[in-house]
């Protein structure tokens, strides 16, 4: 490989983490170490790191060869944001490209705003750690400050900071290109942004828009088109459909649109006769539309269903934009069902229990090519599963396991995915009483054969003894790759007993009874160096880190 | 050049005929037919950093991706993701290390980036996870490290004093 020229062995970087080009290819040779030195592209993630390689990288890092910087407090009142601070050399982050501060609170935030250099920032994705921020005049003023910003093209504001844009003078916007509201936003803002943003072309609503300040609207808004906006995605949306119409009348340049909406309890789901007129009056260039609509406690009639299938079978839909509905129920008392394009589009899938699908020709346009990162498969019948398509980027997967589970199923689901793209794997285990021998087996060969796994979690409530002896055996045989671990003890042995089997562990949570949590403390401070704990009600989570070497 | 079809010349003097769209996904190709007025009149274009082998397998991917969209632009905000190599690609790449060093070679050279990005993400899935020492024996690397440079890096990879 060394004689391959520099820029192609940085080009092989480039889909490398940090660590593994500082730890481990910098240590290969004299040339390799050269190599690393003139990298300039480095993408620093500090997320989910041991303590010791987070300490080391931010030794070990030039900062003004990193190009991206992720920063996050990844659990309840845990301050690694607060640990990268003290590393002061923020002023040489000259190269910074993207920052990502992921519930971050506002004093480093402030901090780190008023240290850094962040003049050749592109994209800027933060979020804060509580939900409803009123921030300080001075950090308005610096977030003001970034986004306002001439090379800012991407923008992702995941807390309820956008009202920051009112405080901005509309022409200065112009360079954003991609922009993430993560919080319900309202209208009024919404189109404020807009107004502001000439160049936005894909403008992504995670947690849908309200309607209530409508009535606010200066009315020249209501008779603008906002023609930039190309690509739209409202996710998590709970209010009444009518809004949705108010703002894809002000984008009628969409080609894309998804949407992602659970409808109002006392209002019925739009059928495809309401998209099919909205589309072909307000829409005209729309040429992608997917959506996953649901609906909780509004019962319909079996036939209502079948109709209202039905209006997205019509040849606009089936043969003129050739997107295919298929329509799910909850079998046994239709008290919840769901209407969704193919390829599935939502990024996570729950599999539920007793889900029935209504006979369609559109179910044999279900395909591996969906979106769905993370499955959610709950005491869900062989039969039901079956019929759903291979999740071949799903990542994450979640298991529900009662006393009916079986191995079968177990087995199902794991054909259902890509096991070695899984990294990570939650066991949530309910009122189970013994835990098949099978079961337990199959499972361990699963986890087994899942190769990048970085993080597990084996939960459970209402566990009895006997389950509690089948937890025990599997200490011995959990992955030793994990990073991650979250899992229910019962005695201070097994922490020595897992922390002996799992040596790459970042972080592991304990679930314990109270008394037991303070004996585990009390191990972390007489057996390791520098571990962070944070104890909460029946659990523990430790930030790990070095191990005492023993006399 | 002969209707859509073009004749590409490796280093070792084997021609292959290749349709124009296909040859097209390499940026260099494009440039010469297009920038520098290359015309159908050409009989050959010389490539002479690729030999018939690596030249094969070349137009073997790009003949199997002639459909694809359009890779996207250099984004330093992407996600790094090892793990998005289709099946096809895996199959196509499961060759001796030598191959696959030249197809990167090559890639580079005639500037198609889509066969660059996935053979440069096999070399780094053949990195990840693995130690210094069998990095090393992976890719035949000798340590020239002195003793007291390998003590100044064990001193560097230190971390956390006793309280």
């Amino acid at each position: 490989m060394d004689t391959l020229p520099v820029e192609i062995i940085h080009r092989i970087f480039d889909h490398l983490d940090a660590q593994t080009i500082l730890f481990s290819i910098r240590c290969l040779s004299r040339s390799f170490r050269s190599i690393v030195n003139s990298y300039e592209r480095f993408t620093l993630d500090l997320k989910g790191l041991s303590q010791q390689d987070f300490h080391l990288l931010c030794r070990l890092i030039k900062p003004e060869n990193v190009i991206s910087l992720s920063l996050s407090n990844e659990f309840k009142h845990s301050d690694e944001i607060v640990s990268f601070c003290p590393y002061s050399r923020h002023k040489q982050f000259t190269r910074l490209r993207r920052l990502t501060l992921e519930n971050i609170d506002e004093g480093p935030l402030k901090f780190l705003l008023r240290e850094s250099n962040l003049t050749s920032l592109t994209s800027f994705p933060v979020k804060f750690r509580r939900g409803d921020d009123r921030l300080a005049k001075t950090t308005e003023e610096f977030l003001a400050s970034i986004i306002t910003q001439l090379k800012l093209e991407k923008l992702e504001f995941l807390s309820n900071i956008h009202y920051i844009f009112a405080k901005v003078d509309c022409p200065v916007l112009s360079t954003i290109r991609y922009l993430s509201i993560g919080y319900c936003i309202s209208l009024h803002i919404l189109c404020h942004i807009l107004q502001c943003s000439l160049h936005l072309h894909t403008l992504i609503l995670k947690n849908g828009f309200g309607p209530w300040y409508l009535t606010n609207m200066p009315k020249s808004y209501l008779s603008t088109t906002f023609s930039q906006v190309q690509s739209l995605t409202i996710e998590n949306m709970y209010n009444e459909i009518d809004t949705v119409d108010e703002l894809l009348s002000l984008t009628s340049s969409l080609n894309y649109l998804k949407i992602i909406f659970t409808c109002n309890q006392m209002k019925s789901m739009p059928d495809g006769h309401y998209w099919e007129i909205l589309i072909q009056s307000k829409l005209i260039q729309l040429n992608k539309f997917e959506f996953f609509f649901d609906q909780y406690k509004f019962i319909k009639p079996l036939e209502e269903l079948e109709s209202m299938k039905s209006t997205f079978q019509t040849s606009f839909w089936v043969e003129h934009k050739q997107w295919f509905v298929v329509c799910e129920y909850e079998g046994t008392s239709l008290f919840y069902y769901r209407f969704y394009t193919l390829p599935i589009c939502t990024s996570e899938f729950k599999c539920k229990r007793s889900l029935k699908r209504l006979p369609s020709s559109a179910v044999t346009m279900m395909t591996e090519n969906n979106t769905v990162k993370s499955i959610h498969e709950y005491y869900n019948k062989e039969e039901a599963m079956i019929t759903y398509p291979r999740f071949v980027k799903a990542t994450d997967l979640t298991i529900g396991v009662n006393q009916k589970f079986c191995s079968s199923l177990l087995s199902l689901i794991y054909q259902k995915v890509d096991v070695t793209k899984l990294l990570k794997i939650t066991l949530n285990i309910n009122n189970v009483d013994t835990m098949a021998e099978d079961l337990f087996k199959n499972f361990v060969l699963c986890i087994e054969q899942a190769s990048n796994l970085s993080s597990l979690s084996i939960c459970g409530r209402h566990i009895n003894s006997q389950t509690y002896s089948n937890m025990r055996n599997i200490y011995s045989v959990l992955p030793r790759q994990i990073k991650h671990l979250e899992i229910q003890i019962d005695n201070l042995n097994a922490v020595e007993e897992i922390l002996m089997r799992c040596n790459n562990l970042s972080t592991v949570k304990f679930d314990a009874e109270n008394l037991l949590i303070k004996e585990i403390t009390q191990w972390f401070i007489n057996n390791t160096i520098n571990s962070i704990c944070w104890k909460y009600y029946q659990s523990i989570r430790v930030w790990l880190g070095k191990k005492r070497k023993s006399n | 050049m002969a209707g859509n079809k073009i004749k590409l010349q490796s280093n070792d003097g084997d021609t292959f005929d290749v349709d124009v769209e296909i040859a097209k996904q390499s940026a260099t190709i494009k440039t010469m037919l297009e920038d520098l007025g290359m015309s159908e009149e050409d009989d050959v274009i010389p490539l002479p950093n690729v030999n018939s082998a690596i030249l094969k397998k070349v137009i073997q991917w790009a003949t199997h991706h002639k459909d694809d969209p359009p890779p996207p632009e250099d984004d330093e905000n992407r996600e790094k993701n090892l793990s998005d190599i289709s099946s096809w690609d895996q199959d196509f790449l499961k060759v001796d290390q030598g191959t696959l060093f030249e197809l990167i070679l090559a890639a580079n050279y005639l500037d198609i980036k889509g066969l660059l990005d996935v053979t440069c993400k096999t070399v780094a899935n053949m990195i990840k996870g693995r130690t210094p020492e069998e990095i090393r024996r992976q890719f035949n690397i000798k340590n020239d490290f002195t003793p007291q440079e390998e003590e100044q890096i064990k001193k560097e990879n230190e971390w956390c004093e006793e309280k």
